[in-house]
């Protein structure tokens, strides 16, 4: 990045800046004109001066160009009119009038290209910024606080990006009505105008040195933002685990003390902010009284006349306002030079991978050899990660890298990867070299995955095919239909400010790369994709409680209607009728929550929401009615007890709440405090409304089979149903948009696919039931050709940040999913499967590997057994290659051989376990 | 709640010192489940994927012996199974088969593994199990030899 801001301003921005400097040139006649103006509207229609006393007219407007004697002297263009006292009054007035339009105009157009020229580079700053993170060494950009990150790119830049537009115009503008402002007062009365320029000079001079001061501060100020941004990020990410240590007051008090660093500085900037400011004023205020002091005495004296004084004085209403913005633009200047500064700093040279030109480097053929000569890799404290090692990987070939954690197995997976860019030696592949391997080339022949699936926010296919959008879609200035002018003036402005004119929602995906021809055969591949990585069953699990939208799918909905008859009698044709409770209007359903119980339906706001039941005046009624508010409440204090009993020794923020408990943790004191009070009582009845709405809704998700205590009588269900029937029929007008009633003969948009398949809840109980049923509406729709569909829902499926509504499992296999779409000749695992057990691990590489036969695969592994039918195995003992293995010498070196003989009968007894352990 | 479960859980010996708070965690992190006289609860050689505790009835433990299924006990309420494979990562080392109708406490392996390692009790308990079986098999094999 350009080291000077002005510089970097000028090279991007020259043409734009030339033309409206232009403009301000061609404004200045104007404005020297509205000085002049007043006073001969003054001098010459008010005081008459233009008439004499036998002279009743006057010309007006007359024009002429004074050429020396030489060339013919004076040449009149327009004679003018012949006008008396008034009309020059009229005449120059209007004018004036004129003048303030124009001069308004000029302004108008200046500000309009400041603003318009400013944004542009702001544009361009934040993009080029963006760019430099993304050219960060892999080694470096893990280092980088994201918080950090965005602070710079979305605050720290913004006013840059708003000076750049005054760069160059502000100060030429305010110099050149200064000056002018300036050269008119000198005009009328020189000693007037040496005033005003010595106030001048002392404002340029003195209040910039004042303001250094202020600038300190303001580098200080930022930077101290920065960490707090970085701070707040870290605590954000790591809060769960705060909570776990108990250092909330530690972290808050740290926080505080950041806060009272920032409030220190901005609290002295102030205080030198405006003590400067002050003294502006008292300079701006001073010079009046010169005026009127010795302007007046001139004109008292004959030397100067009426006219020019005033005219001085309004000429001097319009110096000290440029002076002041020029001075404070030269603030500016500075503050943002030197934020500026701070921002190149961060991406010095030496962090960023170099810029590749994208000259024609085609990948290295797929039986090249991989050449690793005098590879060595170390950390950033010099410790070796990889010593140097020489070898040959010969391709394809599966060869795994063995070695325990944090050996050179990693290293040598890293830097192999692309992940480690500050390696020493070179590693040569079809003559090509990987330190010289533009990103574009790479991962058109090899990708990587490592132990952290690094996803983003979106659906499942977005995160799958995120290497096939590789193919940057042609777009020209001119877009394909030359009438739409909004597309062309986006392209412009995008290319104007450096940005890529082609959008992300183009066409930039390529299925070609993953072998499909279009998008139909790319679900395909997708679809055979997770069978290999092992998500197949999730993504269509994921469809299946996908829900469609009537409005735009009804096509689908009318078939998926259509396929619930024919999945109702595939159960039945295996015996499975017993395994799906179906939802009737007229009988509990024991296998359905209680509030689906009451309200037959889904909720479509946060008004049927379980914890909005027991408080909904219209809800509470009927329950009151049907004598079914003290049961609930009831049912919630046992279900409270239950929790607070269990979970009472784990700490707030356990994963065992977020998995199996009734509350969340932050509300635990709330019912550990309702069950005292009840306890203290002897008696529900006490409790307040709000209180038994808490319960009512912690009731309202019982499951009879799943909480198993008992509490559903027969008298509860029939009372429920009636309840149920009572809440449908009353159901005020104003309530209708909040439930989808459950309706055996409609589609429910708010339900998901399965339960539109099945009408009904799968038992809890039976063994294996959810497997057994999911199996027949698999097949059923596979029968009706709707399973692609489901597959499709599925990969809908928003994953949310970093995908964390995925388990470690699933993101490991989208990540994997990830690093095969593209078909890669190469393909590096670095503990991309560390999440799994070791025997679905080993199930999930022989998959990878069947997919990837005939290509290359290099696997780091920690124990032998894993590394069982590769090619070639290289052993690592820490940083250092040990050897290569044939397959027969990595198992007789497996440390299996040498256990201990109480090691050896325990491995043995599971296979005959005394009291049949299996 | 979960009173049954935590009786079934209690008639095991490993969890005989586990806190009846525990023994509700892993009642509620499980699920009941029921058999008919047989049917399979487990098969060999399949990935374990849960573990059982037996609540009600009789099932049959059968290892494939000369690739024939040979009935090796009968197990009851109060016993576990499945947990070998599942702490191993191995698949199944023998068929569990219902006898009688069943009902059995079911939990996943991911669970059970989550278990172990949040509750020091359970592990500690585990280990205490397996401890003992390695001393039973030593003695079957000592008095095999001699």
């Amino acid at each position: 990045m350009e080291q000077n801001l002005f510089r970097y301003v000028w090279r991007h921005s020259k043409r734009d800046q030339l033309v409206v400097l232009a403009i301000i040139l061609l404004s200045l006649p104007f404005y020297f004109a509205s000085f002049d103006l007043p006073k001969r509207i003054l001098n010459d229609a008010l005081q008459g001066r233009a008439f004499t006393a036998n002279m009743p007219l006057t010309t007006f407007l007359d024009m002429s160009l004074p050429l020396p004697e030489a060339l013919g002297g004076k040449i009149t263009l327009f004679r003018g009119f012949q006008v008396n006292q008034l009309q020059l009054l009229m005449g120059l007035s209007l004018i004036f009038l004129l003048l303030v339009v124009i001069n308004g105009a000029f302004k108008y157009y200046i500000n309009l290209s400041k603003g318009i020229l400013g944004e542009r580079m702001l544009r361009r700053m934040r993009f080029e910024v963006f760019s430099l993170y993304l050219r960060f060494k892999p080694e470096d950009i893990r280092a980088v606080k994201p918080a950090e990150a965005a602070s710079i790119i979305k605050d720290e830049i913004e006013p840059i990006g708003g000076f750049t537009g005054e760069a160059f115009i502000q100060p030429a503008f305010l110099c050149m009505q200064a000056l002018t402002a300036l050269l008119f007062i000198m005009m009328q009365s020189f000693w007037l105008g040496l005033v005003a320029l010595s106030v001048v000079l002392v404002q340029g001079l003195v209040i910039p040195r004042l303001r250094r001061e202020q600038l300190r501060l303001a580098r200080m100020r930022q930077i101290e933002s920065r960490k707090l941004a970085g701070r707040i990020g870290e605590v954000v990410e790591i809060a769960p685990a705060i909570h776990a240590m108990g250092s909330g007051p530690y972290v808050r008090a740290d926080l505080g003390g950041r806060l009272g660093t920032l409030y220190k500085i901005r609290a002295d900037l102030f205080r030198r902010k405006f003590a400067v400011k002050y003294l502006n004023n008292f300079l701006a205020q001073v010079t009046p009284f010169f005026f009127y002091s010795i302007g007046g005495y001139l004109a008292l004296s004959g030397a100067m006349n009426i006219g020019q004084l005033v005219a001085v004085i309004a000429a001097y209403r319009d110096l000290p306002p440029p002076i002041k913005e020029l001075i404070d633009w030269d603030q500016d200047r500075a503050d943002v030079t030197v934020k500026y500064q701070q921002i190149v700093a961060q991406f010095p040279a030496q962090l960023l991978v170099a810029e590749r030109q994208e000259v024609k480097v085609e990948p290295p053929p797929p039986d090249a050899p991989l050449r690793i000569d005098a590879l060595k890799l170390v950390d950033r404290r010099g410790t070796p990660i990889l010593e140097t090692m020489t070898a040959e990987i010969p391709r394809p070939a599966h060869v795994a890298l063995l070695g325990p954690a944090g050996s050179g197995r990693e290293g040598l997976a890293r830097v192999l990867g692309r992940q480690a860019a500050e390696f020493k030696g070179t590693i040569t592949c079809g003559g090509v070299n990987w330190r010289s391997l533009p990103d574009s080339v790479a991962s058109r022949f090899m990708a990587y995955v490592g132990p952290d699936p690094l996803l983003f926010a979106g659906d499942l296919r977005d995160n799958i095919v995120a290497p096939l959008l590789r193919s940057p879609p042609q777009v020209f200035s001119e877009p394909a239909d030359p009438r739409d002018r909004i597309e062309h003036a986006r392209r412009m402005e995008a290319l104007r400010s450096g940005n890529p004119a082609a959008l992300a929602t183009a066409a930039w995906l390529d299925p070609t790369v993953a072998g499909a021809r279009d998008a139909e055969q790319l679900d395909l591949v997708i679809m055979d994709l997770l069978e290999t990585v092992g998500l197949a069953d999730d993504v269509y699990r994921f469809g299946l409680m996908g829900k469609l939208r009537v409005a735009t799918d009804h096509a689908l909905i009318e078939r998926f209607s259509a396929a619930r008859e024919r999945i109702l009698a595939n159960l039945e044709a295996r015996g499975l009728t017993h395994v799906v409770e179906p939802l009737d209007p007229e009988r509990y359903n024991r296998n359905a929550t209680i509030s689906e119980n009451l309200l037959f339906g889904l909720p479509l706001t946060d008004r049927f929401a379980n914890d909005a039941l027991g408080s909904d005046p219209y809800v509470r009624s009927i329950l009151e009615a049907e004598s079914l508010l003290f049961p609930l409440v009831q049912i919630g204090l046992r279900m409270a007890e239950t929790v607070v009993e269990v979970f009472a020794d784990l700490p707030a923020g356990h994963p065992f709440f977020e998995r199996f408990s009734f509350i969340r943790s932050e509300d635990m004191p709330e019912f550990q405090r309702l069950i005292e009070k009840v306890e203290a009582q002897g008696s529900l009845l006490r409790l307040s409304t709000q209180e038994q709405s808490l319960l009512i809704g912690l009731a309202m998700s019982y499951v009879e089979p799943r909480h198993r205590m008992d509490v559903l009588t027969p008298a509860f269900e029939r009372r429920a149903l009636r309840t149920r029937r009572s809440l449908k029929e009353y159901l005020p007008s104003t309530y209708f948009a909040d439930i989808e009633f459950y309706d055996p003969h409609r589609y429910l948009e708010a339900a998901s696919i399965q339960d539109n398949l099945l009408f009904g809840r799968i038992t809890y109980g039976v063994a294996n039931a959810e497997t057994r049923v999911r199996e027949v509406i698999r097949r059923t729709l596979a029968e009706l050709g709707l399973d692609r569909a489901v597959v499709k829902i599925g990969l809908s499926y928003e994953i949310g940040p970093g995908g964390k509504l995925l388990s470690s499992q699933q993101r490991a296999s989208v990540a994997l999913a990830r690093g095969l779409i593209a078909r890669p000749d190469l393909l590096v695992l670095d503990g991309a499967l560390s999440v799994f057990g070791q025997s679905d691990a080993r199930r999930l590489m022989g998959r990878v590997r069947s997919a990837m036969a005939g290509s290359t695969v290099i696997a780091a592994f920690g124990q032998p057994e894993d590394a069982e039918g590769f090619d070639q195995v290289l052993s690592f003992d820490g940083p250092r290659l040990v050897s290569r293995f044939d397959q027969d010498a990595v198992l007789a070196d497996s440390p299996e051989g040498a256990r201990s003989p109480e090691l050896a009968l325990a491995a043995e007894a599971p296979q005959s376990p005394p009291d049949g352990g299996v | 709640m979960y009173t049954s479960e935590v009786a079934s859980l209690q008639r095991i010996a490993m969890f005989r010192d586990v806190p009846i708070a525990k023994l509700k965690l892993i009642a509620m992190a499980g699920r009941r489940v029921h058999y008919r006289p047989a049917e399979v609860v487990l098969r060999q050689g399949e990935p374990a994927l849960m573990v059982y505790v037996i609540m009600d009835g009789q099932a049959d433990v059968l290892r494939e012996r000369d690739g024939k299924p040979v009935k090796v006990s009968t197990v009851g309420p109060g016993s576990l199974m499945g947990e070998l494979g599942v702490v191993l990562d191995k698949p199944y080392l023998g068929t569990i088969i219902a006898s009688t109708a069943v009902t059995a406490l079911q939990i996943d392996s991911v669970t059970f593994i989550e278990l172990l390692s949040q509750v020091p009790q359970l592990s500690m308990a585990l280990i205490r199990e397996l401890a003992r079986r390695l001393m039973a098999s030593s003695d079957h094999q000592a008095k095999v030899v001699s």
